[in-house]
């Protein structure tokens, strides 16, 4: 059994305009030992994911419908004492504003140390210090010693950084969900953090829940992926799979989006905006913006589908076989046949 | 210095690499500063001349010392010691606090006249050696007045003032971080704020009676709406911090996340609106006595000696100089007071 499984997950927020299904049937399976990305642009529910995971969602919005089962243990009905055990014990958070996630008026020392002693009641104060400085070590914070009475705001974004990992650290958690930890750096500290993160991870074994929008970062970093758009998982499978044969077409888009050096093309970009999540397209919720949309894509939703062991897609490029015409991209034809928009995007960047 | 005698020994003895030897002198004087140890101990060559800096040591000899030395301690003793070191105008506001709390704890031994004795033969006396403050249309000492009345005013500015801030703060933090109750204790401190808040503290007063002790029921029941608006205000925007979204996700509990997250982050300007609203409750007094139901005759208070002095402001303006010094005197120093104590909690503002 996975170390966490979220199955068919609805979290909808219930607004005066109506409802907006912010994670919609969403299904994400973390080992234990794992790095997960979870990719998609701004506002498409990774967050939120992490979030109804936490049980941190807020009002108007709420769990609909689905389960989250963490160690055994169901998210959605432990009581309020349980969960306050498990959060920051077992299952820890790193935030994607490193300026705003410290209390200013609590020097970085102190905070760490409260995230031990809340969990563990019996550690004595000098015990527990003298654990904050090692973990500082750990997180590679320069003078730990020193830096334990700083508070945050003497601190450079990176180093903050480096204070919320050592935070979420603090009691060596099995889940670590880290909510674009590095989107707030700049490269080369973004570069460390990850090193970081992944050093770390190889120590103690814990899982990862890496949510960015940064392919780079899922790149580098992950071994498993799930690609996420207004609400739905779109594609998912292990990082090498995915980025060698690129399904999906949105997918596709984010890959042709970032920038290279050799080419002197004129960056891609997806054409259009996330749908409104008020009022979705009836079918696929990618159409409007789809290269290979068709008429049916328009008027119903595809299934997430198997193209290649450890690889779905939510595409009807690959579900059946007769709408293709110029294509060849069917479910069928395996692993070449996935491949569609891939050798499309490296032809069609010619023309 | 310990350490600077060693170097000098050590160069004396034809040390090889002062450079090297001036980091382990340093080391050295680190660790026994960490261990509180002013011993000659490092006295012979043999036990300074270590062959090798070891840094490891070095660094680990800066641990223990910052390890052994106190965490900055947040208790109120040890701000108070740290504002007497660091600002000397607050510091002597301390002292004149003091002077003015003995003063008229001690008016007994100190009043040279009987405030309440009546003495129309010196009737309007401007000051002299006799009468240091002049007398009153009555020919009562003012001085002495001002010792007496002081019982009065410095118990009505503080005593109210403090349990309507405490209702206050209270009422703050749940209005704005539950938010269930905010409709509630809102619109509870709106019918507060809607009458004029004399009348409902002489409502008060003509209902359970005038006395000393009603006054602070009084005033407290006026006082605390104004607070609560402002704790609510800002818990309202600190509530969507990152800093209390990632103690949420350590499974912090809501009364904690307010005493230990939202209150610290308040407190600057609680303190300056716990300076302004001590005058407040001093000149809320004065109106109730000249209304016939604050301090009753033979008593006096500071706000009601203003305002009896009204009628012989031009004539005989000693009546109304020296009770108003007195006001203005205490409301600065509290000022001056609460700045300082404010620079030291804040740590933005520490140097």
């Amino acid at each position: 059994m996975s170390l966490l499984e979220i199955k068919n997950l609805e979290t909808s927020f219930f607004t005066h305009e109506g409802v907006v299904r912010a994670v919609d049937d969403v299904t994400i399976l973390i080992d234990e030992n794992e790095r997960v990305g979870i990719v998609g642009e701004s506002g498409c529910g990774k967050s939120m994911t992490a979030m109804s995971l936490m049980g941190l969602i807020k009002k108007p919005g709420r769990v609909v419908s689905g389960s989250i089962t963490f160690n055994g243990k169901d998210m959605l009905a432990v009581s309020q004492r349980e969960k306050s055990k498990i959060l920051g014990n077992e299952i820890s958070m790193i935030f994607q504003e490193p300026m705003t996630s410290l209390n200013p008026v609590i020097t970085v020392g102190k905070q760490v140390k409260e995230a031990i002693t809340f969990h563990q009641k019996d550690i004595s104060a000098e015990e527990a210090k003298r654990r904050v400085i090692q973990l500082f070590e750990e997180v590679g914070i320069p003078d730990a010693a020193k830096r334990y009475s700083a508070y945050p705001h003497q601190l450079s974004g990176g180093l903050r950084q480096r204070v919320m990992i050592a935070m979420a650290m603090a009691c060596r958690p099995k889940l670590l969900i880290a909510d674009e930890p590095t989107t707030a750096l700049d490269v080369t500290i973004e570069a460390q953090i990850l090193q970081l993160m992944k050093k770390l991870q190889d120590e103690t074994g814990m899982s990862v829940m890496m949510i960015t929008h940064n392919l780079g970062v899922v790149a580098q970093f992950c071994t498993r992926m799930y690609v996420m758009y207004a609400g739905r998982i779109m594609e998912s499978g292990t990082v090498s799979e995915v980025f060698k044969n690129i399904a999906h077409p949105y997918t596709d888009g984010l890959m042709r989006s970032i920038p290279k050096l050799e080419s002197r093309e004129r960056l891609y970009n997806i054409k259009g905006l996330v749908p409104n999540m008020l009022d979705l397209p009836k079918g696929c919720r990618f159409c409007q913006r789809c290269e290979y949309s068709k008429a049916r894509c328009f008027e119903e939703e595809p299934e997430l589908v198997k193209i290649a062991p450890g690889h779905f897609v939510r595409c009807f490029l690959y579900t059946d076989c007769a709408d293709q015409k110029g294509k060849s991209a069917c479910a069928e034809n395996g692993g070449s046949a996935a491949s569609a928009p891939n050798t499309q995007a490296e032809g069609g960047t010619g023309r | 210095m310990e350490a600077n005698r060693t170097k000098e020994e050590l160069l004396e003895r034809g040390g090889k690499k002062p450079v090297r030897e001036k980091a382990v002198s340093e080391g050295i004087s680190i660790t026994e500063a960490g261990n509180g140890e002013t011993g000659r101990r490092p006295r012979r060559l043999a036990d300074v001349a270590v062959p090798a800096f070891d840094r490891r040591a070095a660094v680990k000899a800066m641990e223990e010392a910052v390890l052994s030395r106190k965490e900055e301690d947040d208790s109120f003793l040890a701000v108070c010691k740290r504002m007497f070191r660091n600002n000397k105008v607050a510091a002597a506001s301390a002292v004149i606090l003091v002077i003015y709390v003995l003063m008229i704890l001690f008016a007994n031994v100190i009043a040279p006249y009987d405030p309440a004795v009546v003495n129309l033969m010196e009737r309007l006396q401007p000051p002299s050696m006799a009468h240091i403050c002049g007398t009153d249309e009555l020919g009562r000492d003012i001085f002495s007045r001002i010792l007496y009345g002081g019982r009065v005013s410095l118990l009505v500015g503080l005593v109210p003032t403090s349990i309507s801030m405490v209702i206050g703060i209270i009422m703050g933090l749940l209005s704005g971080y539950i938010r269930g109750l905010d409709a509630l204790i809102m619109r509870l401190a709106d019918i507060v704020l809607a009458f004029p808040s004399i009348v409902l503290a002489m409502v008060v007063m003509y209902t359970l009676g005038a006395s000393t002790f009603n006054i602070f029921i009084a005033l407290s029941i006026i006082g605390w709406a104004g607070t609560a608006r402002i704790v609510r205000s800002q818990t309202l925007s600190l509530r969507e911090m990152g800093f209390v979204e990632a103690a949420r996700s350590m499974g912090v509990s809501r009364t904690k996340i307010m005493a230990r997250h939202i209150l610290p982050n308040c407190l600057p300007s609680l303190i300056v609106l716990f300076t302004l609203n001590i005058p407040d409750a001093i000149l809320s007094e004065s109106n109730l006595s000249f209304l016939g139901v604050g301090a009753q005759p033979p008593d006096t208070s500071w706000g009601l000696m203003v305002s009896q002095a009204k009628g012989f402001a031009i004539s005989s303006p000693w009546m109304m100089i020296f009770p108003s010094l007195a006001i203005l005197i205490m409301v600065l120093s509290l000022n001056f007071l609460g700045d300082g104590l404010r620079d030291e909690i804040d740590p933005h503002l520490k140097k």
